[in-house]
């Protein structure tokens, strides 16, 4: 019998029984922060990588004891359920030079000892052959350090196995994507972001069984029975709440696309399975949908925005950032002046903290006058019909 | 995307410098401000850089590279390019002008700019679209130190019409990290030859390095010198050099300069002067400065007796010097004092800073600390907390605080006066 899932309960928590099973059988756990971190090599060593957040976090108390006012709510928020030792299944952290916040981290949990295995990847920020050569060495020093830490040795059938079955996420995560991006949607944009959040705290073997499930489930909807209404495409940094898209589309949007780093940023772009493994992980963090730490892609941010808003028919931009997020904020700047001059497609900018309850009627404001903004245009309306499905 | 305007660039810096920047300079060389003698020399050849600015954007004759906190200047001067800091631009202006500061960045916020980046990069934004800022051949710059820097000049060259070159920098502090910095400086330098028509003359990229040397020489030997107590010369005098160090490494005019303060330092040390009277404390100033607040060095001298050593802007010109034997030897070096330069610094691990804090610290003899964190530098505000605890530890006192150190509404002169005040007048009494 099928076992049935809620994924939107699963990436409501970091915590899960899948985690807790996974830990029960004595293996090891390794928090990570970013798109950029070679999850591969850590599911090789037989390590479950992570991807940590703030969720559940009541408060910044602890983390502020270390980081300022400054620093983004997110990082406060997540060194807060760290230092409280409320994740305590972790046996290790990479830390990469994702933003100067998560960077930053690194610095505590070695000057805390927080957790027995500590490693800082520095990723570049160029994508060119030097880099690459860079990072396939930043890696196999990982390697080194992985296989000498946890006693165990990385092997290449390991590493290329460990690709494959990240692939198959990617790929599933990708069909959850276009199911959203249909007209009408057979997937809510919510839905789709739940999947992709819900696969960061889990084993991939069983996620992706459980998915493969998941997505049958949506396939067999009707798309017919889903009424048109204005199609959103939402950006930006560190979105791991559901909840959020699914307030926008509780008013009659359907967000068809997204270029967030807990969506579609973190499972676009297939590693190279025909290559050498350490080489195909790091040709695809420095390849694979770029983030505004890239100093070298814009243009193919750009590029790649522009594509999906024709793919998929959006008829407005949301982007959304975290108080104190530099990179986005000046990436949520270029891309209004590009798009103002390119396609002038409507865009809304929505700033927010992370893990606040408040904040939903303010957001609920702004969207409805966007999206009467884009009725005025000629977008569609429509009315909201809940169906089983995905949960 | 094109600027803004098609009048003349910098057209109020041009003026400024007629009549704010000459007439100080006179007062200045006149000694009617206090240190005037030995600050004056630093005005004026930034006068002068200026000057020589205006001219290569009005006349063209040689190229002018814009360069950010990635590289000192040596390898633009080896190419007979005109190096133009970006980052020194607002610095100078808002120290005399703290009103334009404040218009930039108002011009930059309203066009979208989040107010939380560093107002270094809101001042460079606003003056683009002023047309304030020079107009450049080029711009190269690099992935240290920060998001607000690496944002920021994705965000400058949508508003410039010119090529821009990249250079990535490895978190990193060792042999590999500077061996691959060489490695992205040796392409730099095939970018300069394309834009410029001319190859790079090693031989003459060997005398800029020799040059650069000397005046490192003498910026070291100063070093030794302010360690003595009480200190031979004022706070303001060290930041002055600085601003001149970054700008203008590698020119015989920067090298004189260094060499006057350096004798004169070495002077009132034979005759046990100091530069403030009867010193009570020495202060090692880290982060960043006040830059709108031109009296603070003066007003700490006077009320407290307490002297500004060095700023960790400075501190980074504690490198050994360039070895010149081979084109290789000069980019590995080269390579390190890219990275070491005040700002990418901040690119290296907590552990690697606080070793150079208590380093610079302990050398300088100090006795206190004053940590000005700016409200735009995430990583100041990752940092602080580790650094007061290392304080604790080694029983050093830091006054902290928070401000915009650039724009003087977020915090103002008397509110951080007066947060130093209370240091003073309770920790340190």
């Amino acid at each position: 019998m099928a076992e049935v899932v809620d994924f939107k309960l699963l990436a409501g928590s970091i915590e899960n029984p899948y985690l807790e099973e996974w830990k029960a059988s004595g293996r090891p756990v390794v928090g990570f922060f970013c798109a950029h971190a070679p999850e591969e090599l850590l599911w090789a060593a037989g390590i479950l990588p992570v991807r940590l957040r703030g969720t559940g976090s009541q408060d910044t108390s602890y983390g502020d004891q270390y980081l300022g006012s400054f620093n983004c709510s997110f990082v406060r928020h997540t060194l807060s359920r760290v230092m409280k030792g409320e994740l305590s299944f972790l046996d290790g952290l990479l830390v990469t030079n994702s933003c100067d916040h998560i960077r930053r981290l690194f610095d505590v949990f070695t000057a805390k000892e927080v957790v027995p295995f500590n490693h800082y990847l520095d990723v570049p920020h160029l994508n060119s052959e030097e880099s690459f050569a860079r990072l396939t060495a930043e890696l196999r020093g990982l390697q080194t350090k992985l296989e000498s830490f946890f006693g165990v040795t990385i092997s290449r059938e390991a590493l290329s196995d460990a690709i494959e079955l990240y692939n198959r996420t990617r790929a599933l995560l990708g069909r959850a994507s276009a199911l959203r991006g249909e007209d009408p949607p057979r997937a809510s944009g919510s839905e789709a972001l739940a999947l992709s959040i819900a696969s960061t705290s889990m084993p991939k073997d069983r996620f992706n069984r459980l998915a493969e499930q998941g997505l049958a489930e949506l396939e067999r909807r009707d798309p017919a029975s889903r009424s048109a209404g204005p199609r959103l495409l939402v950006l930006g940094g560190t979105l791991d709440q559901p909840g959020y898209l699914e307030l926008i589309e509780s008013m009659g949007a359907s967000v068809v696309a997204d270029q967030l780093c807990w969506g579609s940023k973190s499972f676009a772009d297939l590693a190279n399975q025909e290559i050498d493994p350490i080489d195909a992980i790091a040709r695809r963090i420095l390849e694979h949908m770029p983030c505004p730490r890239m100093l070298d892609q814009y243009p193919r941010r750009l590029t790649n925005l522009l594509e999906a808003v024709k793919q998929y028919r959006v008829d407005g931009i949301i982007c959304e950032r975290l108080k104190f997020c530099d990179l986005w904020g000046g990436e949520i700047e270029m891309l209004r002046r590009s798009l103002k001059q390119e396609s002038g497609i409507p865009v809304l900018v929505l700033e927010r903290d992370y893990a606040t309850a408040g904040g939903a009627g303010q957001l609920r404001t702004r969207v409805q006058a966007f999206l009467e903004t884009l009725s005025r245009k000629g977008a569609p309306q429509r009315t909201i019909e809940h169906q089983g499905g995905l949960r | 995307m094109g600027r803004m305007s098609s009048a003349p660039p910098m057209r109020f810096m041009r003026e400024k410098i007629e009549t704010q920047y000459k007439p100080a300079l006179e007062m200045l060389r006149a000694d009617l401000i206090p240190h005037g003698r030995l600050i004056a020399g630093g005005l004026e050849l930034a006068i002068a850089h200026y000057e020589e600015t205006f001219r290569a954007m009005d006349e063209r004759h040689k190229k002018l590279g814009w360069y950010s906190f990635c590289l000192t200047p040596e390898l633009f001067l080896a190419m007979d390019i005109l190096p133009f800091l970006g980052e020194s631009h607002p610095v100078t202006v808002t120290r005399v002008s703290p009103e334009l500061c404040w218009e930039y960045v108002d011009t930059a916020e309203a066009a979208g700019l989040p107010s939380e980046l560093c107002a270094l990069d809101k001042f460079i934004y606003g003056a683009m679209l002023k047309n304030e800022m020079p107009k450049a051949d080029f711009i190269v710059t690099g992935s240290a130190p920060c998001d607000s820097s690496r944002i920021g000049y994705q965000m400058f060259e949508q508003l410039a019409d010119c090529p821009v070159f990249r250079l990535d920098a490895p978190v990193e502090d060792s042999r590999e990290a500077h061996l691959y910095y060489a490695g992205e400086i040796r392409k730099l330098i095939g970018f300069l030859e394309e834009q410029t028509g001319t190859l790079l003359d090693p031989d003459r990229l060997r005398e800029v390095c020799e040059e650069s040397n000397r005046a490192t020489d003498a910026f070291l030997d100063l070093f030794e010198l302010r360690r003595a107590r009480p200190c031979p010369q004022a706070g303001a005098v060290t930041a002055g050099a600085y601003m001149a160090m970054v700008t203008q490494l590698g020119t015989p005019e920067l090298t004189g300069y260094l060499e006057f303060l350096r004798d004169d330092a070495a002077q009132a040390v034979a005759e046990g002067r100091g530069a403030v009277a009867e010193e009570r404390h020495r202060v090692f100033w880290y982060c960043v400065p006040v830059t709108f607040d031109l009296g603070l060095h003066e007003w700490l001298e006077e009320n407290f007796r307490v002297v500004v050593l060095m700023d960790q802007l400075g501190s980074f010109c504690r490198e050994d010097p360039i070895d010149t034997t081979s084109l290789d030897t000069m980019l590995v070096d080269l390579a390190r004092r890219g990275l070491e330069t005040t700002m990418s610094r901040l690119r290296v691990t907590a552990d690697k800073m606080k070793e150079q804090f208590l380093r610079d610290y302990k050398d300088l003899r100090a006795d206190c600390v004053v940590f000005p964190a700016p409200a735009g530098c995430k990583h100041a505000w990752a940092w602080l907390s580790l650094l007061k605890e290392t304080c604790r530890e080694r029983e050093i006192p830091i006054c902290s605080f928070d401000l915009d150190w650039m724009d003087s509404r977020i915090r103002s002169v008397d509110s951080i006066r007066s947060a130093i005040e209370e240091f003073f007048t309770t920790v340190m009494e």
